[in-house]
């Protein structure tokens, strides 16, 4: 018996798996990240939006998926800081605030003053039927922000209570259907443009809507992550993450290539 | 770094290592981490719900919006599965959050998922560029995607041409489901594997490689 057979293949492929992820991670291969048209529409749009415009952003993120769609979601909350948008921001996670405050540290806002610029709200579940509440009325939905203050006390709520008081609304760190949601409750109810940071399980699912213009642009995980930090010009976790991901996909298709040769030569050898 | 900066990365970095030591063998430390992770989230998602009806529910209640009592009351009978004897008592919320989130859904579904995608689908662009030929590509696999469920003449095709056509008709569809499948796989895939990614990061970043 050989020394893999003893290991065994299946930790062997767990111990290369983690080479071909560290590996990367200490000595970057820099390889370059060509950018896709739907990150691009995303950055478009809001770099278009005219000084003065509602921005609604659901921060969809829970900490189990989380580390797929964060570095896009930094990437836009920069970009979207930067610019002269109102901003009111909730939470459809319950880790949502922990994990929202954690990467403000790495965003800056600027001489944006809290409650005249942006507005925080807190996490609030119920899913799509809550996403269509918050479209219709948000006050039936917050009677106070993140801190406790009364909506009707911050002066940049003063004239906002609808969707169609929006001009956009980003769906961030989506995982679970949370841009379908502001497809159907607000674009298609209120005809508000959606836009995204969905994680790579969503996004196959998403393109349909991309391509019908229901989604005016998103990333896509990870390499959306890099291509968006590009796109602002913040290097960061994507583009770094970038050169894990090529890493090890090679690693995969090797590992494809190699068990159907073994397969292959199993079958045509007449072995079981 | 401060103190308690490092008790959190050390323990994190310990709990990854106790999770992962499942791949060898399962052992007693990452069912410690496991019931940890599960219990923890169960927890915090309870406080982050109280903290929105005590902020948000109760206030509005008290300063007068005495409706929202009603919700909240039934909203309670989903609980009623827990009691003996009163197990139909969650039936009726149930039936109510079945009921408005299938219309909620409706009322967008029909427009995004299906008006608007059709249009799109048929809206082919006969221009030779890549657009143009990802339309036509999608406009033909959506006709033999669709074939493939047509069950009323699945297994008596007729014989020669017509019967041949059919049958690669079929077999494109089923292809061509099989190629849709498989990417949403690779697509689940791909965010589990920016996880892990993640995690060896933190990992890697606490012992000072990167």
């Amino acid at each position: 018996m050989s020394i893999i057979q003893r290991i065994g293949y299946r930790k062997i492929i767990y111990l290369l798996v983690l080479i071909f992820t560290v590996t990367p991670m200490i000595y970057p291969f820099g390889l370059p990240v060509e950018v896709s048209t739907q990150s691009n529409d995303l950055f478009n749009y809001i770099e278009n939006l005219p000084a003065g415009s509602k921005v609604a952003i659901n921060f969809a993120a829970f900490a189990g998926m989380y580390p797929d769609s964060q570095a896009a979601t930094r990437a836009v909350l920069i970009h979207i800081m930067k610019r002269p948008l109102d901003i009111v921001l909730w939470h459809s996670g319950p880790d949502g605030p922990l994990l929202f405050d954690a990467e403000m540290e790495f965003v800056s806002v600027g001489d944006r003053v809290y409650g005249e610029d942006h507005v925080y709200l807190p996490y609030v579940g119920g899913g799509e039927a809550t996403m269509a509440a918050i479209a219709e009325n948000i006050r039936g939905v917050f009677s106070v922000d993140i801190d406790g203050t009364p909506i009707d006390n911050i002066p940049l709520m003063q004239n906002i209570n609808r969707a169609e008081d929006f001009d956009l609304i980003l769906v961030l760190a989506d995982c679970g259907g949370a841009t379908e949601w502001g497809v159907r409750q607000w674009n298609i109810a209120h005809g508000v443009s959606v836009g995204g940071t969905p994680c790579s399980i969503s996004y196959p699912d998403l393109l349909p809507f991309w391509k019908t213009g229901s989604i005016i642009g998103m990333t896509n995980g990870v390499r959306g992550g890099g291509e968006y930090e590009l796109l602002v010009k913040k290097p960061g976790p994507g583009l770094k993450n970038t050169d894990v991901m090529s890493s090890l996909h090679i690693l995969f298709i090797v590992l494809i290539v190699v068990g159907n040769i073994g397969d292959f030569m199993k079958r045509s050898g007449g072995g079981s | 770094m401060a103190m308690d900066a490092f008790v959190g990365e050390a323990l994190t970095v310990l709990f990854i290592i106790l999770a992962y030591s499942y791949l060898i063998k399962d052992n007693i430390g990452f069912q410690f981490v496991q019931a940890t992770y599960v219990g923890f989230g169960v927890g915090h998602s309870l406080v982050m719900v109280v903290k929105y009806f005590s902020e948000n529910t109760f206030p509005s209640i008290t300063s007068g919006n005495i409706l929202l009592v009603v919700p909240l009351l039934v909203g309670l009978l989903l609980f009623g599965r827990l009691v003996k004897g009163y197990l139909w008592l969650y039936r009726y919320p149930l039936a109510i959050l079945v009921g408005v989130g299938l219309g909620l859904q409706l009322r967008g579904m029909l427009k995004a998922n299906l008006i608007d995608q059709i249009i799109s689908t048929m809206n082919v662009n006969l221009s030779a560029t890549v657009d143009g030929f990802n339309s036509i590509i999608i406009f033909i696999f959506v006709l033999v995607s669709m074939n493939y469920f047509f069950f009323t003449y699945r297994g008596r095709q007729g014989s020669g041409t017509i019967g041949s056509i059919q049958n690669l008709l079929m077999k494109s569809g089923q292809y061509v489901l099989m190629g849709a499948f498989g990417a949403g796989f690779a697509a689940a895939f791909l965010s589990r594997l920016a996880v892990f990614m993640g995690i060896i990061e933190q990992v890697v970043t606490f012992f000072g490689l990167i």
